[in-house]
């Protein structure tokens, strides 16, 4: 012990020189384990800083530091703990702190100063330097250095330390490397291992266990030094403790047969056996537990922990071998496999394991590259392949497409043979994987790719003259060769010779293809060539792809591409798809529109409801409704819809801000584009002769309406306008006809409606009374045949018959009297009306024929008339009593009458005289309507006859003050009358003038001749006619009305008869009048053209 | 002064002819019916006939007919005295004309005085006529 040490200076003197330091590390190189070094490093450390320096190193082993130095207080160096944790913290700060203490304790002046040893972030020691001076910077950092390199040194020592553990242990494992490195056999590997093993521990049996295949249970494979009898019976199940312990300890366990029973569950075997202690060092291959090695002693021993860990690396080693095995055994299993389905193919196969080692070849493989069963197990490839006479191969760069392939690519080359021809081979080589996925090793394939390399020549010929993209691909989809026009067709940025065809179109993540191009070369690759068409989005170009197989001896040995940009013609033809899509639907929405229209009827819910369904197919629209306008309500009220909106509600007012509202209101179609290509919405009126019906409302996802919808919206909307508008009509019509036929039914008289050919189509019940005919029995029958007419042969005979006239010249025949006969041969009285029915063309399609029976009429009129005449007769004798009598009295015949009697009697006198007037005109106007009244029809001198009634009524016009005077200018001609009833009529019309005259006032009777007639006018200037009483004023009875008529004492049938009596000589009469100013009443008679007889 | 027959079935109108004709001095036969009338003139001749038209048994034409042809009777003259309608008395016209029917009265339309006066009207023509027809 050096007293030095406690004698510290306070600055110490040293500035640790870097030279010295170096000439230190050198010197200790000389050093053979980390521990000496580290010795010898602290004496050179405490010599050259002149203070006790103490190191130690973990030992990962063992459980004591290893310490290497002594030039500390024998005493202090006892009692002082190096720490077992030197991650810097709390721990370490702990421990030098204690340390201090423990040193302060010891008299020793000095603090501990650590410097760890550290090499990549691991401590694995430390240096204590006991110093007591401060010291510089400068000496801080070459110190700091000098045990960095310190720290290096003993790294290295360490590793090669635990690299070769012991001689013996290094010569063991060079064995078992080369028993595992030498044979693939497992048998043969875990033999040489257990054998080795046995040796290096000197114990009396050595076995490996393994797992059963199903992993249920461990049991030895192999064993020496057992009894074959036992380790047959040794089975230990996956779940028993002792696996369980094997498997959490992941090390080496000890097991003594006396504490219990591990192995095995029968101790007597064991006893047997001998069998006392047992080390089982547990084997795992990719995580899991595949067996144990398992070290037997027939004496009670306990295994060291060195004897633990080479018994580690020994498992290890058994877990490579059982790896190796395994591999092995898939790669022969893979070989058999392919060799089964290759057997027969001209391929070449050679398997190679992960060291490059070849496992297998076929005969292919064999003969092309030459390989003999020396070559096995070799590695490849080999100084014999160059060999072989004619074979051109870059052994370089068949190497390093294995090295691709082990790294898992799939790589290739190629090479050929020249032979008498040159043959040409590829060689690819496959990843080849086990189950579980791992790589096992790599499979190579020689294929003869001749035909393909002559093609291949042919083509690069031809490919100058063409603008073409080509490309050749080899049997397994791989690019072999190509042009510059390929790359450029496809925008090839990257080279893709080598490259899956598909691969490199997958690439062109501009290109669309119709084909799938993995598709398209395995199509190719089974003999069968298919175009293709790829679309360049972005450039919007097109290319014609064109794959065809390349065949040799019948075999598909790769396949030709040819690409050709078609950018143009695939324009011209997408430009005429485009016309012949829109011409199609054009005749898509015409025939709809046809259908549309083929949509009739008149239920008119049941059409709407079709008519909207069509819309909504014609339109693309899901969604259609038909607002119509009520006028009543003044409101769009929704008739139909078919997936209304929300909104669309029952009824919108006008003043809705709504869509449909909108288009109504503006009567022009409004469309609403939705966001998001939704809920386009179009809405269009209908309307008809400028009235707006309703409006129509389509709406739907994907495109907008536009301008085309609109449009064929407007001819669905036209189209329902006039189907609701015929709708209507047909509701008016059916109306119509219904009051027509209640009408034909039920009316008394007999219609009958004929076509064109005056064949019965109508025929009501009346007509059916009157002829006795059934509606069935006579239509279609021709109408002469049933409505026969009696003494109308003349009409048939020599002229058309009244329904040709009706038909042929559209003339309407009014009440003609008909006799005619019936079923029964009944002649019946009737009154017939024609009239044709014209179409809107103006011709007559049909006619109508009315019938009445006016056979009662007749009995009627002819009842009336004697019934007239009679009573007129009865009634007139007792008149002529009155009259004669009362006269006689009048005239004093029977005695004088004082005033009052005559007065009285005058005035019955005057009433009787009424009553013989009324009944001579009553029986005048019957005679005159039963027609029976004959006419001496002869030229008459119209102005005597005026006299004679004027002189007639002179005094009657003297007593009312009236003067009557005759105005004629030359002399009248003659005109055809009668008499008697001409002298009725003018006396009628003067007495009428007068009767109506203001007294003093002149009735005035006047000639004009016009044409050939004599117009005669009286005149007055009375009280005149109203007008609402000239039309009534010829009628029977019309002037009973007339209050004047009344007062003027007349019967109301004068006029009437007098226009009876004028028109039955051919004659008119009319009257013009003003009321207050008086009349004119003129008549006509014809003028006699004959001379007048002389007498 | 003359002899009339009036041949008239109402009893009353008989009566008001008969007072009147008597009241201008003339004599009056009367006979109710055409057969009565026809009996009458079997042994009377009367210088004037009154003759209604309707009667029961022969009507006034009958009468008429019957007169003309009996060549003693013939040629007294004849006043037709009817109620019947102008319309049928327009319609016998011609046939009365041709039975040399002297006047055709409508009863109604004249009074007994108007009768008297066409009476003698005929009475005075027939003293001139008469004896034309006689040669």
């Amino acid at each position: 012990m050096r007293e030095v040490s406690t004698q510290k200076s306070p600055v110490s003197k040293s500035t640790l020189n870097l030279v010295d330091l170096s000439q230190m590390i050198t010197a200790l190189s000389a050093a053979k384990t980390p521990t000496q070094y580290l010795q010898k490093a602290c004496e050179s450390l405490s010599r050259v800083l002149d203070a006790p320096v103490s190191g130690f190193l973990l030992n990962p082993a063992d459980t004591q530091p290893i310490l290497a130095e002594r030039s500390l207080p024998a005493d202090l160096h006892a009692t002082i703990d190096y720490p077992q944790d030197l991650t810097p913290g709390d721990a370490l700060s702990n421990w030098i702190q204690r340390t201090s203490v423990q040193a302060a304790s010891k008299t020793l002046a000095s603090q501990p100063e650590l410097h760890l040893l550290e090499w990549q972030g691991e401590q694995f020691g430390g240096i204590v330097i006991w110093s007591s001076v401060e010291q510089s910077a400068e000496y801080q950092a070459n110190l700091l250095f000098v045990i960095a390199q310190i720290a290096a040194n003993i790294k290295t020592l360490l590793l090669s330390e635990s690299a070769k553990t012991s001689q013996a242990e290094s010569a063991t494992l060079d064995k078992i490397t080369q028993a595992i490195t030498g044979s693939l056999d497992f048998d043969k590997v875990s033999s040489s291992l257990l054998h080795h093993a046995q040796k290096f521990f000197h114990v009396d049996a050595a076995g490996l266990a393994l797992a059963s295949p199903d992993g249920s249970e461990y049991y030895f494979d192999q064993s020496i030094g057992l009894s074959p009898e036992y380790s047959a019976k040794i089975h230990v199940k996956s779940d028993s403790d002792i696996i369980t312990q094997l498997i959490e300890t992941n090390g080496p366990i000890q097991v003594n047969t006396k504490e219990n029973a591990p192995i095995s569950g029968d101790p007597a075997l064991l006893r047997k056996e001998g069998l006392k202690s047992f080390m089982l060092t547990p084997i795992f291959s990719k995580g899991s537990l595949v067996g144990a090695l398992a070290l037997i002693s027939k004496t009670t021993r306990t295994f060291t922990p060195a004897e633990y860990k080479f018994s580690q690396s020994l498992s290890e080693y058994a877990a490579i071998a059982f790896a190796n095995a395994n591999m092995h055994a898939n790669l022969r299993k893979a070989s058999n496999e392919i060799e089964q389905t290759r057997n027969l193919m001209r391929d070449g196969l050679l398997v190679f394991d992960l060291e490059r080692r070849l496992h297998y070849f076929n005969a292919a493989a064999g003969a092309v590259l030459g390989l003999k069963s020396e070559h096995l197990m070799k590695h490849f490839p080999s100084r014999s392949i160059k060999a072989i006479p004619g074979l051109k191969i870059d052994t370089v760069e068949l190497e390093q497409t294995l090295d691709k392939a082990l790294q898992g690519h799939v790589s290739r080359t190629q090479f050929s043979v020249e032979d008498h021809d040159t043959e040409h081979y590829e060689a690819i080589y496959s990843p080849y994987r086990d189950n579980s996925g791992e790589l096992i090793g790599v499979l190579m394939n020689v294929r003869d790719i001749t035909a393909l390399y002559l093609e291949k020549e042919k083509l690069q010929a031809i490919q100058n003259g063409i603008s073409d993209g080509l490309i050749l691909i080899g049997e397994d989809g791989i690019t072999i060769e190509h042009n510059d026009e390929w790359m450029q067709l496809f925008d090839h940025q990257k080279e893709i010779l080598g490259l899956p065809f598909s691969e490199s179109l997958a690439s062109c993540k501009n290109f669309t293809f119709d084909h799938d191009p993995d598709e398209l070369i395995r199509d190719a690759l089974r003999g069968r060539g298919v175009p293709c068409y790829a679309h360049d989005v972005e450039h919007g170009r097109h290319i014609q792809i064109s794959v065809n197989p390349i065949m040799a001896d019948e075999r598909v040995t790769g396949v030709v591409a040819t690409a050709r940009d078609i950018t143009s013609l695939v324009e011209k033809t997408v430009e005429s798809n485009e016309m012949a899509a829109k011409a199609h639907r054009h005749l898509r929405e015409l025939s709809q529109l046809a259908e549309l229209s083929g949509i009739v009827g008149f239920n008119v819910s049941s059409i709407y409801q079709k008519y909207l369904s069509k819309t909504a197919t014609l339109l693309e629209s899901a969604s259609v409704s038909l607002y119509l306008y009520d006028p009543n309500k003044q409101l769009l009220v929704q008739d139909q819809a078919t997936n209304p909106d929300p909104s669309d509600t029952p009824t919108l007012e006008l003043s809705s801000k709504h869509i449909v509202a909108k288009a109504f209101a503006s009567r022009q179609p409004i469309s609403i584009q939705g966001e998001n290509r939704q809920h386009h919405r179009l809405a269009l009126p209908i309307t008809h002769h400028s009235k707006t019906l309703g409006v129509l409302l389509v709406s739907r996802t994907g495109d907008a309406y536009g301008e085309h919808e609109a449009q064929l919206l407007r001819m669905v909307a036209t189209r329902l306008a006039v189907l609701v508008e015929n709708a209507g009509l047909y509701h008016d019509v059916n109306a119509r006809r219904e009051r027509w036929e209640a009408v034909f039914r039920f009316t008394e008289e007999g219609i009958v409606v004929f076509d064109r050919t005056g064949t019965i189509v109508g025929f009501n019940p009346a007509c059916t009374q009157i002829t006795q005919y059934n509606p069935s029995e006579v239509i279609g029958e021709p109408f002469n045949r049933i409505i026969k007419t009696v003494g109308a042969d003349t009409i048939s005979g020599n002229n058309i018959g009244p329904i040709e006239r009706v038909l042929e010249e559209g003339v309407t025949i009014a009440k003609s009297e008909q006799l005619i006969e019936n079923r029964a041969g009944v002649r019946v009285w009737t009154e017939i009306s024609y009239s044709p029915i014209f179409n809107d063309a103006g011709r007559v399609t049909s006619g109508i024929a009315i019938i009445r029976n006016t056979s009662k009429d007749r009995e009627v009129e002819e009842i009336k008339s004697d019934f007239i005449s009679i009573v007129s007769h009865e009634l007139r004798t007792p008149l002529t009593a009155i009259k004669g009598f009362l006269s006689m009295t009048l005239k004093n015949d029977f005695g004088p009458l004082n005033e009052k009697q005559f007065h009285y009697l005058s005035r019955v006198y005057q009433s009787n005289q009424r009553m013989i007037d009324l009944v001579e005109d009553l029986m005048d106007a019957t005679y005159i309507e039963s027609g029976k009244i004959t006419l001496s029809i002869a030229p008459v001198a119209l102005d005597s006859v005026v006299s004679n009634v004027i002189s007639e009524l002179a005094a009657k016009g003297a007593a009312s003050q009236i003067l009557i005077k005759v105005r004629r200018r030359q002399r009248l001609p003659l005109v055809l009358a009668d008499e008697t009833r001409l002298h009725q009529i003018i006396l009628n019309l003067i007495d009428n003038a007068i009767k109506y005259s203001m007294p003093g006032t002149e009735v005035i009777v006047s000639f004009r001749t016009q044409e050939d007639e004599l117009i005669t006018t009286i005149s007055d200037s009375g009280v005149g006619i109203g007008k609402s009483q000239i039309d009534r004023l010829f009628t029977k009875f019309g002037r009973i009305f007339n209050p004047l008529s009344v007062q003027a004492g007349g019967t109301g049938l004068g006029l009437y008869i007098v226009k009876n009596l004028v028109e039955s000589h051919d004659g008119r009469i009319w009257v013009t009048s003003q009321e207050g100013r008086g009349s004119k009443f003129n008549f006509s008679l014809p003028i006699a053209k004959q001379l007048p007889l002389i007498e | 002064m003359a002899k009339i027959l009036l041949v008239e079935d109402d009893t009353i109108l008989v009566e008001m002819y008969q007072a009147k004709f008597e009241l201008e001095g003339h004599q009056v036969s009367v006979a109710t019916n055409g057969e009565e009338c026809l009996e009458i003139l079997k042994d009377f001749q009367p210088e004037l006939i009154l003759l209604d038209i309707l009667m029961p048994k022969l009507n006034g034409f009958h009468v008429l007919k019957e007169i003309k042809k009996q060549p003693d009777l013939r040629q007294i003259p004849v006043i037709l005295l009817t109620n019947l309608g102008q319309a049928e008395v327009d319609m016998n016209q011609e046939l009365a004309k041709a039975l040399g029917v002297n006047d055709y009265l409508i009863k109604s339309h004249h009074t007994p005085d108007e009768v008297v006066q066409k009476a003698v009207k005929v009475l005075g023509n027939s003293g001139h006529k008469t004896a034309p027809t006689e040669k």
